[in-house]
């Protein structure tokens, strides 16, 4: 048999269990909205550790993390670096997120904002952003995984193609399922991603240098300007510490705001279990670092791309290393899980949150169980089928839009701090915090002299936010102590 | 403005008050300005440049003491 058939049969193998895994998975949960966007609140320890760390982990981070390490060098560390810090506010917040959602029936992040600060609107305008936001990173998630397709096959597959089959499987589930589909099939796409990750990371330097100490020791005696922070920008000049070190700041805080992520903390069985399971997160996030080395075992071994993310399917495939179509099946199966354990996540959320906090909280708030499920299933099948057009067929520039969406995202932070830390936050300060935010970040996003340093706009963003916020709040009416009580910490 | 309960009692407001000092000193230990202290490439450490040790150290570090945090509620019934 011809070896880009082994290997197709190799991934169409993994699609099958994903979709055996998923579909089964929906008997779980009841046949509520609560069963089909929070699990019933029931999720256990093993779902909830692979969720936290296979829905953050996309295509970004198994091809990207490669590109950036070979192509940029120490920028790279960044990733490894807003992980570290980047869920820990929900250990401490978490617990209480979740008691108030158990109280109140939150399923989505927006519901507990909009019911603390008593705001339709502000529940409308965050799920325009996060729409705005999910997009772009839906769309990098199909065209990596139409991408890995198409280069395994030599290209009979082409990666619209690719892109379509990778997603039927990921939209067939998350309709019949909801979240217990992402859920499980998270499950077993992160085992699959990790074990994946570092045989791969450990075997490639060792292939290719002898080990990992003699691959930098190379690297050290003819490339030094790649193994310190803060590494190459994307053109090959040296990048600022003020880019390196706000792209950390940024992604920390949008990391555990993003609302497809924020909304699983509804899904914990207990306390306990949330807890257990942010505890042990840094054991998935630490895989960055074998990923870092598929990248940099790459550089002196003089392997020709032409964008840097296809680096690691390149060397994959390269005769050079002689990997068994079996393998190379495995490292596409891996690269697609890594982009459907994220992508399912989002196109959940995003149907979920269109329907909840634009739909139902702004024009319908007596949107009957049965009907608000059958919503969330439609759109669920049109945000995915939306987004695979303007991805495969529009081909339009990403990396913009998708350093707009964490940016964004970020503006999120101040309304989660002012929920739980400052009682005296008023409607009309967060609503005008958020806009404030958001519209100084598209502003320096637009012109580029204002980004000094190359600091990221949503820090701008960010600081135009807590100073409109403070300074509305105190200009306006306090609201209800009574109501405030609930949400802020005594 | 409280960030902890005033429920708790003070030894455990003390220790959270510590520990979230702690991750954000991490948080800060990653970035410009005290990151460039240790960002080169001597001494290797495994292998690895030094530059990559620190942070994989900062995240073990971090891991360890959120675990240290957990298992103290964990036995002081906390969680239920």
């Amino acid at each position: 048999m011809q070896d880009w058939l082994i290997i197709l049969f190799v991934a169409l193998g993994y699609l099958a269990v994903s979709m055996a895994v998923g579909l089964v998975s929906g008997r779980k949960a009841s046949d509520s909205t609560e069963g089909y966007v929070a699990g019933d609140r029931k999720l256990g320890f093993l779902v909830l550790y692979f969720v936290l760390g296979a829905s953050i982990f996309s295509a970004f981070a198994f091809l990207g993390a490669p590109g950036w390490a070979f192509s940029r060098g120490a920028a790279v560390f960044y990733i490894l670096s807003y992980g570290t810090v980047g869920l820990l506010p929900w250990f401490f917040f978490g617990p209480r997120i979740a008691r108030l959602g158990r109280r109140f029936g939150y399923v989505t992040q927006a519901q507990l904002f909009a019911h603390r600060f008593e705001s339709k609107a502000l529940s409308a305008i965050l799920a325009i952003i996060s729409l705005v936001a999910f997009l772009p990173y839906l769309m990098i998630q199909m065209k990596g995984a139409g991408y890995v397709f198409s280069v395994v096959t030599e290209g009979r597959i082409p990666e619209w193609a690719g892109a379509a089959i990778a997603y039927g499987v990921v939209l067939i589930y998350v309709f019949h399922s909801g979240v217990m589909g992402v859920g499980w099939t998270n499950t077993f796409q992160g085992m699959f991603m990790m074990v994946l990750a570092w045989v791969l990371g450990l075997y490639l330097p060792y292939k290719l240098y002898g080990g990992i100490g003699p691959m930098f020791e190379q690297l050290a005696a003819q490339r030094p300007e790649l193994l310190t922070a803060p590494g190459l920008d994307s053109d090959g000049s040296l990048w600022t510490w003020g880019g390196y070190s706000s792209a950390i700041a940024i992604s920390a805080i949008g990391f555990s705001l993003w609302p497809h992520y924020f909304m699983k903390i509804y899904t914990a069985r207990s306390e306990r279990i949330l807890k257990r399971s942010i505890v042990f997160y840094p054991t998935f996030q630490i895989f960055l670092v074998p990923i870092m080395f598929i990248g940099f075992s790459a550089v002196l071994a003089g392997i020709q791309v032409e964008r840097p993310d296809e680096i690691l399917p390149a060397m994959i495939t390269s005769g050079q290393l002689g990997l068994s179509p079996i393998v190379i099946g495995l490292f596409c199966a891996g690269a697609l899980a890594a982009s459907m354990s994220t992508g399912d996540a989002i196109v959940h959320a995003a149907g979920s949150i269109l329907v909840r906090d634009l739909y139902k909280a702004a024009f319908r708030p007596d949107l009957p169980g049965s009907v608000e499920i059958r919503l969330i299933r439609i759109l669920v099948l049109t945000i995915g089928t939306l987004a695979f057009l303007l991805a495969v067929v529009f081909n339009l520039s990403l990396v913009y839009l998708l350093l707009l969406s964490y940016g964004f995202i970020a503006q999120i932070f101040p309304v989660l701090l002012a929920t739980f830390f400052w009682g005296r936050a008023t409607r009309p300060g967060i609503l005008a915090g958020v806009v404030a935010g958001a519209s100084v970040t598209i502003l320096c996003n637009l012109v580029p002299e204002l980004q000094w340093q190359q600091i990221h706009p949503g820090i701008w963003g960010l600081l135009a936010n807590f100073v409109t916020l403070i300074a509305v709040s105190l200009l306006t009416t306090p609201m209800d102590r009574e109501h405030i009580e609930k949400f802020v910490v005594e | 403005m409280r960030v902890f309960s005033s429920k708790l009692p003070p030894l455990q407001r003390r220790l959270y008050r510590l520990a979230v000092a702690y991750f954000v000193a991490v948080f800060f230990s990653s970035m410009w300005p005290i990151y460039p202290i240790f960002s080169r490439i001597e001494p290797m450490v495994l292998g690895m440049p030094f530059s990559l040790v620190y942070l994989i150290v900062l995240l073990a570090l971090s891991f360890f003491v959120l675990l240290g945090i957990y298992l103290w509620q964990a036995r002081n019934g906390e969680l239920d």
